[in-house]
């Protein structure tokens, strides 16, 4: 195996289990499962940093805290809107709510403890706009599919960007795009996933059915994978370190088996 | 001794706080908007801005460094209580329906968060790089109390120990830290914000103390919640604690509390001994406050700090 792309592999690993270490509250997986951490995420992230030139040390934290904070945030998505009257959904409830809190609060106290003011500013104003987007998308009615999926990806890139604008230079607007792209096809794949293999088609798999009905739905959806993998393709040639561009088309080329596996399992049943 | 009577000193500056509590949570989301501010516009005491403007009084008092430190810690404050509402599936705070019930969960999940995301950037006006250690470190510890007491919900086992890191965590930390990093923000010198660190903590742990025994024998109206509901939900405080392990009468205690009978149980505490030793518990806390605060400057704040820690022990809600 290439000696970079191994050094890749073990700095991921790291970080994963510093994000692991940092999320471990005993009594929490008594009662909860913490929510994936997108791997695809930490690679970018980390992918970018290491592009500006951060040192090591600093990716590392840079990339759990974000991860943290996704972790809360997602784990506060979970949190039931249904009245539990039973001990367990009682319980469930409040520890999800908790949970969410400590991962957010350990973001903030690893950047205080690198001294790192300017991080923890630039991450809480991208928390902000997350959940006024959030309120945005969950209250208004009307959206259309696409206006949908805009918004979602807006709030699921928001941390990667912040990080974008703030060390990006002058390929701010590269990464920023990359960092977009990259989670419109995660969030694709996902509904994709979801409308194929769970009770509950994702709610932009929903939107697109009404608007084209279910069969060309799937068809539109897959066309708008493919799409937004091969503008990644471009992006990617436009980043002037070639490990950066390897490691970056490894990620699309994952997706891309990743389309290729749910198709076959479509096909299979 | 009414708290406003104590505030009174300070009430431009904390009019000028409550603007500026307004202004830290505006937003063009509509429904964001109105979420963030329903609690604000519910009112409170407002007791940890005090302690900021009174802890930066004895160092150089700039209300507008000071602000930062008053701000973002009533929005953390208030973050936390959007957040516990859902967490205690709660209609009413204050007397007007929670955010959860006027709205729902998914709402109130992100108003908390949006308020917390909004103190951050706030407190990072400052760029003192101890402030955010403190303040970070006590958030960390303010969740780790919340999750110890859902650890501890119905474990009638926990001893005192248990209890009073509980509290800590859960409001005397927040106190202190108000009390400390006001006098922080003011470039006091280390030792006077040691000192008012161990007021408010001491200070803190009365407060807690004391709501404990309100919910006991508060009156309903003044509390704005029914009487024995940390006991209801499965909280059990020190007042309950002492009657379980302690009192003469505790064997007849276990028993209700095998049975669950929760009325009598309630009954039974409200009439106990438990009430007078939680009191004394508390007193002790108070005058702890006190004497850390003997060797400062008497001076008008100083006397301030010292009528609220007495309001504390005296208050009835």
């Amino acid at each position: 195996m290439n000696l970079l792309r191994h050094d890749f592999q073990e700095e991921i690993k790291e970080i994963l289990r510093q994000i692991k270490e940092n999320a471990e509250q005993r009594i929490l997986y008594q009662y909860i499962d913490n929510p994936p951490i997108s791997q695809l995420r930490v690679c970018l992230l980390y992918l970018f940093l290491r592009q500006c030139g951060v040192r090591a040390s600093a990716i590392r934290r840079y990339v759990v805290t974000a991860m943290l904070i996704q972790l809360g945030l997602d784990s506060h998505e979970q949190v039931s809107l249904e009245k539990e009257d039973t001990p367990l959904g009682v319980r469930t409830r409040q520890l999800t709510v908790l949970a969410g809190a400590y991962f957010s609060s350990r973001y903030y106290y690893l950047l205080a403890e690198m001294e790192d003011v300017r991080a923890i500013g630039q991450l809480a104003r991208s928390i902000q706009e997350i959940n006024e987007w959030k309120i945005n998308l969950y209250w208004e009615n009307g959206w259309t599919a696409e206006q949908y999926l805009r918004r979602k990806v807006d709030i699921e890139s928001s941390l990667l960007k912040s990080f974008g604008k703030a060390y990006g230079g002058e390929k701010a607007d590269v990464w920023v795009n990359i960092f977009s792209q990259m989670i419109l096809v995660e969030q694709l794949l996902g509904e994709y996933k979801a409308c194929r293999w769970e009770e509950g088609a994702g709610t932009y798999f929903r939107l697109l059915s009404k608007e084209e009905g279910t069969h060309n739905a799937y068809q539109s959806m897959l066309q708008y994978i493919h799409k937004a993998l091969h503008q990644c393709r471009k992006l990617s040639a436009l980043l002037d370190d070639e490990e950066g561009r390897v490691e970056l088309k490894h990620l699309i080329d994952r997706c891309v088996e990743e389309l290729d596996n749910q198709k076959v399992r479509a096909e299979e049943m | 001794m009414k708290l406003t009577d104590i505030f009174w000193p300070f009430r431009s500056d904390m009019d000028y706080i409550e603007r500026e509590l307004d202004r830290a949570i505006d937003t063009k989301e509509p429904v964001l908007q109105k979420t963030s501010s329903h609690l604000l516009k519910a009112g409170g005491k407002r007791i940890r801005p005090v302690f900021v403007l009174l802890g930066g009084k004895f160092g150089n008092y700039d209300i507008e460094r000071l602000k930062h430190v008053a701000v973002s810690l009533e929005l953390i404050h208030m973050a936390s209580l959007v957040h516990d509402d859902v967490i205690d599936d709660a209609e009413l705070r204050r007397g007007k329906m929670t955010v959860k019930s006027k709205w729902d969960n998914r709402i109130a999940m992100y108003t908390g968060d949006y308020i917390f995301a909004r103190a951050l950037m706030i407190a990072t006006e400052l760029s003192n790089p101890q402030i955010h250690k403190i303040l970070s470190r006590a958030i960390v510890d303010l969740c780790t109390g919340e999750i110890e007491q859902i650890r501890d919900l119905h474990n009638w086992n926990q001893s005192l120990r248990n209890y009073l890191r509980r509290i800590k965590r859960k409001t005397a930390l927040l106190i202190a830290i108000s009390c400390q990093l006001g006098a922080l923000a003011a470039d006091a010198t280390p030792d006077v914000v040691h000192r008012l660190y161990v007021y408010g903590y001491n200070v803190g742990m009365a407060f807690q103390i004391t709501d404990d025994i309100l919910d006991f024998i508060g009156d309903e109206k003044k509390l704005g919640k029914p009487a024995g509901s940390d006991l209801r939900q499965g909280n059990i405080t020190l007042p309950a604690l002492y009657m379980y392990h302690v009192s003469p009468d505790a064997r007849c205690f276990r028993e209700l509390v095998k049975e669950n009978r929760v009325d009598e149980m309630i009954r039974v505490i409200r009439e106990s001994e438990g009430i007078q030793v939680a009191r004394r518990l508390a007193e002790r806390y108070l005058t702890r406050a006190a004497q850390a605060l003997t060797p400062l400057p008497d001076n008008k704040s100083k006397d301030a700090l010292l009528k609220i820690a007495r309001f504390i022990g005296e208050r009835q809600f």
